[in-house]
């Protein structure tokens, strides 16, 4: 026999414990969609010590400032090559105090992005060659001078020998400066002891 | 027993773990490097850009799915705006702690089931007709619960942030959950079962993939299942346990390049090539004589218990035994890789003990209600008596030897003094003594390079902080170039540039 009308369903209750597991998971989801899609690249800017001189200097110096962004680094706990190592002043310290990309980066790049904007003039990088095994000195690079539309004019720097290569690349109004390096091969590193940026 | 005065009795235990274990936040030094080296340090760089890569990471020997499930909650703790690392790793140990309390449910569960088998009335499961009465098997619970609760190094061993301590979660569980399949019964609870089944198996799969070592519990789960004759539970646990190996082969194949490739290297170079040797080996029979030096005198309490009550904790002692076995063959030996034997243990003696505790005089002779002759009377009060002695014993013996770690040297102060130099504001880079002692860049908190100390890298301008010893040569060479005393903690200092270099 069916009943006339069926008793009113009681809507369901979420237990508490549930509910708050399910806040809990969704909130570490939410935070492994952040983990995963990170970049992974890294970034410092150092505390500014002195004003920007009047003259010709080099405004990456360490003391005034600088950011340094790279695409990875070389982080074994021996020998650490520290990104900002590139602006510390010191073109042949011992082989360690250098930047060197990770081994699996693929497409090395650093950036130097300064407090205010400058007249870049030229950019002098001190490669691998001018401390240690001149077969180590990067060869194919492109500079990119950085202004506050973008890109502003660039350099491409095909068959490099110099280990100590100075580049003549003149930008005006000038924020930063990025340099996108091309590994000999699949196994090849980047390093680089200094880089200069030189204007007013 | 009241159902509500066990319950009162379960709650007081699980508040004892929970303080024991905010205890340990608060004061458990580092166990070992790899607990912030391979896997925390891999996620903070990952979100930061800058960590210190050992050989592991670079070698494709390690999974990225612990360092991802770390990693996530350290990106939720960065939008919400914490950016400490070393009081994100903080939040990261206490989070194992909590989650170490499923120990204590293992225990209860455990318990209270291999009581009930040990006991008069193994094939009961409730104290039929009274709604109130406590589940049979109770006193095996509270043992087992207590045990997990309160045994010191298990106490101890909860916050790292090491594979082992959430691998030692899933087996515990898992091991459990199979016990109550093997003694499942009944239409209603075999819907339960096969719930519990895919539970198991994916707890399983979870724990082997995240501790391949602790592969000698699944071989129990599967004989246990297979001796019940709980054929097709076995075939569902064995399915789920499929999961977990897939998420991490495809993990592998993503960061890696190839499915499961981070465990055919680890297998390799540990357990094929025997490269683990290389960081020291031990004699085959440390982790017994170990053991003996955790417990000096309750391990033999512990272990008449276990053999006591083998008829029913045979799956756990076997686990236990096995495990013990199996790295015993290996060369290269650490206390952290044997931390398992300890749950399973407890669990078999809590149970066995609760068992006794709860044992009646045969039916022949003892009638409801008729008190018992002061003879057996006293027998039964001075076995209660020895057993909960006992019990008690393995807790003080377990906290009076229980200090001491894996990696010697770890000194709490040094991480102290690595994080104060990462909150203050004019750092540009630090050198330490013993960058393997430290807690890598997630612990420095700061971008900033951070390299050994050498008298020669003190001329780098941007290492204006040294982190050493009191009274070391480091610290004199510091003070010698400039730098002076800002901090202190036990036997570790912090200096800081306060000449300027010459030149500058």
């Amino acid at each position: 026999m069916v009943p006339e009308s069926l008793p009113p369903r009681r809507p369901r209750r979420v237990k508490p414990a549930v509910f708050g597991l399910a806040v809990v998971g969704a909130l570490w989801l939410w935070g492994l969609g952040s983990f995963v899609t990170a970049s992974g690249n890294f970034e410092v800017t150092l505390p500014r010590r002195r004003p920007s001189p009047d003259r010709l200097h080099n405004f990456s110096l360490w003391d005034l400032g600088p950011t340094v962004r790279a695409s990875s680094f070389y982080g074994d706990y021996g020998s650490l090559h520290h990104p900002a190592f590139m602006v510390d002043g010191l073109a042949t310290p011992d082989k360690v105090q250098k930047w060197a990309s990770a081994e699996r980066d693929r497409h090395p790049w650093v950036e130097l992005l300064w407090r205010e904007k400058h007249d870049l003039e030229r950019v002098v990088i001190h490669h691998a060659g001018a401390v240690e095994d001149k077969g180590l000195t990067a060869n194919r690079y492109t500079l990119w001078c950085l202004t506050d539309q973008g890109h502003g004019p660039s350099l491409e720097v095909v068959s490099n020998q110099e280990p100590v290569a100075s580049h003549d690349l003149a930008c005006a109004q000038a924020r930063g400066l990025r340099i996108e390096f091309v590994p000999k091969d699949s196994h090849d590193i980047i390093r680089v002891f200094e880089v200069e940026t030189w204007g007013r | 027993m009241n159902k509500r005065r066990v319950h009162i009795a379960l709650a007081a235990i699980v508040f004892l773990g929970l303080v024991l274990r905010a205890l340990a936040v608060r004061y458990e030094p580092a166990h070992h490097p790899d607990e912030y080296f391979q896997y925390l340090e891999p996620a903070w760089g990952r979100l930061t850009g800058s960590w210190i890569e050992t050989w592991e990471w670079s070698s494709g020997v390690r999974s990225w799915v612990l360092p991802g499930y770390h990693g996530a909650w350290m990106a939720v703790l960065m939008h919400l705006g914490v950016r400490e690392g070393s009081v994100i790793g903080r939040f990261l140990q206490a989070h194992w702690a909590l989650l170490s309390m499923s120990l204590v449910w293992a225990g209860w569960r455990g318990g209270v089931l291999l009581a009930r088998r040990l006991g008069h009335n193994r094939e009961a499961t409730e104290n039929i007709g009274d709604a109130t009465a406590a589940p049979i098997g109770w006193q095996g619970g509270l043992g087992a619960a207590l045990l997990c609760a309160a045994f010191p190094l298990q106490v101890r061993f909860s916050i790292h942030t090491l594979s082992e301590q959430a691998s030692i979660l899933c087996m515990v569980c898992a091991l459990v959950l199979t016990g109550e399949l093997a003694g499942a019964t009944g239409r209603e609870d075999q819907r339960k079962a096969r719930k519990k089944a895919l539970w198991m198996g994916l707890l399983l799969g979870l724990g082997v993939c995240l501790r391949i070592q602790h592969a000698v519990v699944p071989l129990v789960v599967a004989l246990w299942l297979m001796v019940s004759r709980r054929w097709w539970l076995l075939l569902i646990a064995t399915s789920a346990s499929i999961l977990p190996v897939m998420l991490f082969g495809m993990v592998d194949w993503l960061t890696w390049g190839s499915f499961l490739s981070s465990y055919v290297a680890y297998v390799k170079f540990n357990l094929v090539e025997g490269g683990a040797s290389i960081f020291g080996t031990l004699p085959w029979k440390w982790y017994a004589d170990h053991f003996r030096e955790r417990l000096p005198t309750a391990l033999p309490f512990l272990g008449l218990l276990c053999l006591i009550g083998l008829r029913a904790t045979w799956p756990f002692v076997l686990s236990a035994v096995g495990l013990t076995v199996l790295l015993s063959t290996q060369p290269h030996k650490e206390e952290r890789f044997v931390m398992l034997f300890w749950p399973l243990v407890l669990i078999a003696a809590g149970a066995t003990a609760g068992a006794w505790l709860a044992s009646r005089p045969p039916p022949a002779v003892f009638v409801e209600g008729t008190p018992l002759k002061p003879p057996r009377r006293l027998r039964k009060w001075l076995v209660r008596t020895v057993l909960l002695a006992g019990l008690a014993e393995v807790l003080v013996d377990g906290a009076r030897h229980c200090q001491g770690n894996d990696f010697r040297g770890l000194d709490t102060s040094r991480y102290h003094a690595q994080a104060w130099v990462g909150r203050q504001a004019d750092v540009t880079g630090l050198l330490d003594d013993l960058a393997l002692y430290t807690g890598g860049y997630m612990w420095f908190g700061r971008n900033f390079p951070q390299l050994q100390f050498q008298t020669d890298r003190i001329g780098n301008p941007l290492f204006n902080y040294v982190l050493a010893e009191h009274d070391s040569d480091i610290a004199r060479d510091a003070k010698r170039a400039g730098f002076t005393e800002v901090f202190r903690e036990d036997n570790m200092v912090v200096l800081r540039r306060v000449s300027p270099l010459a030149g500058q």
